[in-house]
């Protein structure tokens, strides 16, 4: 027998059966649930029938599918196997849900009903890390924190230079798109709460320009033009960073400094947009991110902290589950691998230990005795705000501090730096007080509980420079570098018995991020 | 060091390739102006599929051509994260062994350094050696690159790991060819 004959003969036939079965669904959805949906109306709500006559148009066109099979194979098999490749994907789609990426030490599934894993949240760490992995595909040497660390600089240097719309350096660090968006404001005091990555766009064939967009939470003041008022805001802006693609990113020295991306001069770039050190043309994403364009820019004037009466209990976020990395077992043996000397206990006794120092500095206002133990961002972050409260007359007072619990949440490798990330549990009296003139507390009770402790919980991420060098003493109060006592580190972080900055991760573990339990997103 | 010739059998590759070769000699014979009988089709489809299963399995560069860079590059590492296991590249006093692993059907070389290694060697490191002179800096197309590339491996780890009097060879550096 022919068979192009067979075919010609039976194709008819063969194309009304494969056509019953590519839309049995539709049709079996209105009958089994039809109802339902249609009764619903315009409303979703109506899914409960919906799903019912899913269930119903699976079972028939199932049954279809094996009587293809049967009486005619050459349609029924090619279309069971196409069937089965959609229904796989999308059964490994919905199984790789961030539930199960992410998990509770306590009750997995009170972390995927708690309120906080609301949509939003997943979406936004399936981002963060979906752009990180796409990174690193195309560029094996990126380094999420170093990036952070280089958007916050652009960001940084482009808002000072905001006053000077023309200035080469904006031309070298934003593109047409993006300078388009700002306007001429002088502004100062440039503080980041929060910055992350939210998404990365790699163009397909290896050309064109990988773009990362940037979600920024920061406050900064605007200086009026006579310069007698400032009025800080709160800023939340979205920007486009972009660079040519097979670019490499370079190491910590680079990244965190603003150079040329060709030789690493910071040298300020010549008028003409070139390198005064190599000559090599600077900006446009060639070797170094610049800024494509800003795609949100909101900003909400800021009132000055106000204070209110009794603070005990617990704040809302502690009972939250906790965001645990799903790699983390497997990283920590491999930190505790990398570094012998190191144990779960000595990981808690230095966070403890921080964290203690940290809240005596900012109860007595001694923000120096913080300066060895964080990084130069962090730093200018906590003594903002400590100026912020001393400005509006303030003081906010700390006592009976206690470190409760403590859970390793997180460790990373990245090419260049480590981190650990430590949920820290605690419990202290939290009030604020009023200042005299002289700056001194006058004991006048204007916010929080003197009597009640206030329980809360955080995430605290210290980093550590791969390759860096042995820590001189295993002292967290003492210099890394030499051993002598943090008594004489400036405000710039370096010690003043041994000349070394060591605030950069490259002797110990420094403390890069403080984020509140309910923000925290891995 | 371990070279392997490839880093995994691709057999579902080749198995898809052939399904492939057998489909489109049905459609073919389907829907061309000539006429087939179809009296042998039965045995000459299955017969066309393995032919071309078997000669894209046995053609690295048919395996090349019809699987991903992404796949390949999976499979490198896959297998150099066993090898570094069956090879007991961990089991140094120090944690300091590394493995250099050379993939033959992939042309891609792989580092896996141990965990004392990872701790004073940034990973970027190894990302920065050449093994080729080509846009893949870990594709070595030749021995002279390759050897340069081991002398490249040779510099760093003497730069970040000294040799101390103490310094037993605990792997030897003699290469393991797997076939």
């Amino acid at each position: 027998m022919r068979l192009r004959c067979w075919l010609l003969r039976h194709g008819p036939a063969l194309l009304v059966l494969a056509m019953v079965g590519l839309f049995a669904a539709e049709a079996a959805a209105r009958v089994g649930g039809g109802q339902g949906y249609s009764g619903g109306g315009r409303s979703s709500s109506s899914g409960g029938g919906f799903s019912g006559g899913g269930g119903g148009s699976d079972g028939d066109l199932i049954f279809l599918l094996i009587w293809l099979c049967l009486e005619h194979p050459i349609i029924g098999i090619p279309l069971t196997i196409c069937v089965a490749f959609v229904a796989y994907r999308h059964h490994k789609k919905g199984g790789r849900g961030l539930g199960s990426r992410y998990s509770s030490h306590h009750d997995n599934h009170q972390a995927s009903s708690s309120p906080r894993w609301s949509p939003g949240l997943r979406a936004g760490i399936a981002a963060r890390r979906s752009a990180v992995a796409q990174l690193r595909a195309v560029d094996p040497d990126f380094s999420e924190v170093l990036f952070i660390d280089h958007a916050q600089l652009v960001y940084a240097r482009v808002h000072q230079l905001r006053g000077e719309l023309d200035h080469p350096t904006l031309h070298e660090l934003l593109g047409p798109a993006a300078r388009k968006r700002l306007n001429a404001e002088s502004v100062e005091e440039i503080i980041f709460g929060a910055t992350r990555v939210a998404g990365a766009e790699i163009p397909r064939g290896g050309g064109g320009q990988v773009r990362v967009k940037v979600a920024f939470e920061t406050n900064y003041a605007v200086v009026s033009s006579d310069g007698g008022k400032r009025q800080h805001y709160l800023v939340r802006e979205t920007w486009s960073f972009a660079r040519a693609q097979g670019v490499r990113s370079p190491g910590p020295d680079r990244m965190r400094a603003l150079g040329c991306g060709s030789c690493g001069s910071t040298l300020e770039v010549k008028l003409d947009g070139t390198c005064p050190n190599c000559e090599m043309p600077r900006g446009g994403g060639t070797h170094q991110w610049h800024v494509a364009s800003i795609d949100k820019a909101e900003r909400t004037a800021l009132a000055p902290p106000r204070a209110q009466l009794g603070g005990g209990g617990v704040e809302a976020g502690t009972r939250l589950p906790s965001v645990v990395d799903p790699d983390l077992a497997v990283q920590q043996r491999k930190l505790f691998a990398r570094h012998p000397e190191m144990t779960a206990a000595s990981v808690q006794a230095r966070t403890a230990a921080v964290f203690h120092k940290l809240q005596e500095a900012w109860s007595n206002q001694s923000w120096e005795l913080a300066r060895p133990y964080e990084t130069d961002a962090l730093f200018a972050v906590h003594r903002f705000w400590m100026d912020r409260y001393r400005d509006a007359g303030l003081v906010n007072k700390l006592d009976q501090v206690e470190v409760f619990r403590q859970e390793l949440v997180k460790v990373d490798l990245d090419p260049y730096l480590e981190s650990i990330t430590v949920r820290v549990y605690a419990r202290m009296l939290d009030w604020m007080e009023r200042l005299d003139e002289d700056g001194r507390p006058t004991g006048e009770l204007v916010g929080g509980s003197k009597t009640e402790l206030r329980t809360f919980s955080e995430y605290w991420t210290f980093v550590r420079t791969i390759g860096g060098k042995q820590p001189a003493s295993s002292d967290p109060h003492a210099c890394p570098s030499c051993g002598a006592p943090l008594d004489d580190v400036n405000m710039a972080g370096v010690c003043g018995y041994c000349e070394s900055k060591i605030t950069t991760g490259d002797f110990d573990w420094v403390l890069s991020r403080i984020e509140q339990d309910d923000a925290y997103v891995g | 060091m371990v070279a392997s010739p490839r880093s995994g059998s691709y057999r579902d590759v080749a198995l898809l390739a052939g399904a492939g070769a057998a489909w489109a000699c049905l459609v073919f014979v389907l829907f061309s102006p000539w006429s087939f009988s179809g009296t042998w089709l039965p045995l000459e489809l299955p017969l066309i599929g393995a032919a071309t299963v078997w000669m894209v399995h046995r053609s690295p560069r048919l395996l090349r051509l019809l699987s991903s860079l992404e796949r390949r590059h999976r499979q490198v590492s896959l297998a150099a994260a066993e090898a570094f296991h069956t090879e007991a590249v961990h089991g140094t006093r120090g944690r300091t062994g590394v493995l250099v692993y050379l993939s033959g059907l992939e042309d891609r070389v792989v580092i896996v350094p141990d965990a004392g290694i990872e701790a004073v060697v940034p990973g970027a490191t190894w990302n920065d050696l050449r093994w080729g002179d080509g846009s893949d800096p870990a594709a070595p197309h030749d021995l002279e690159h390759f050897l340069s590339g081991l002398d490249q491996v040779g510099a760093v780890l003497a730069a970040a790991v000294p040799a101390t009097d103490d310094n037993p060879d605990e792997i030897s550096n003699a290469p393991r060819l797997r076939t």
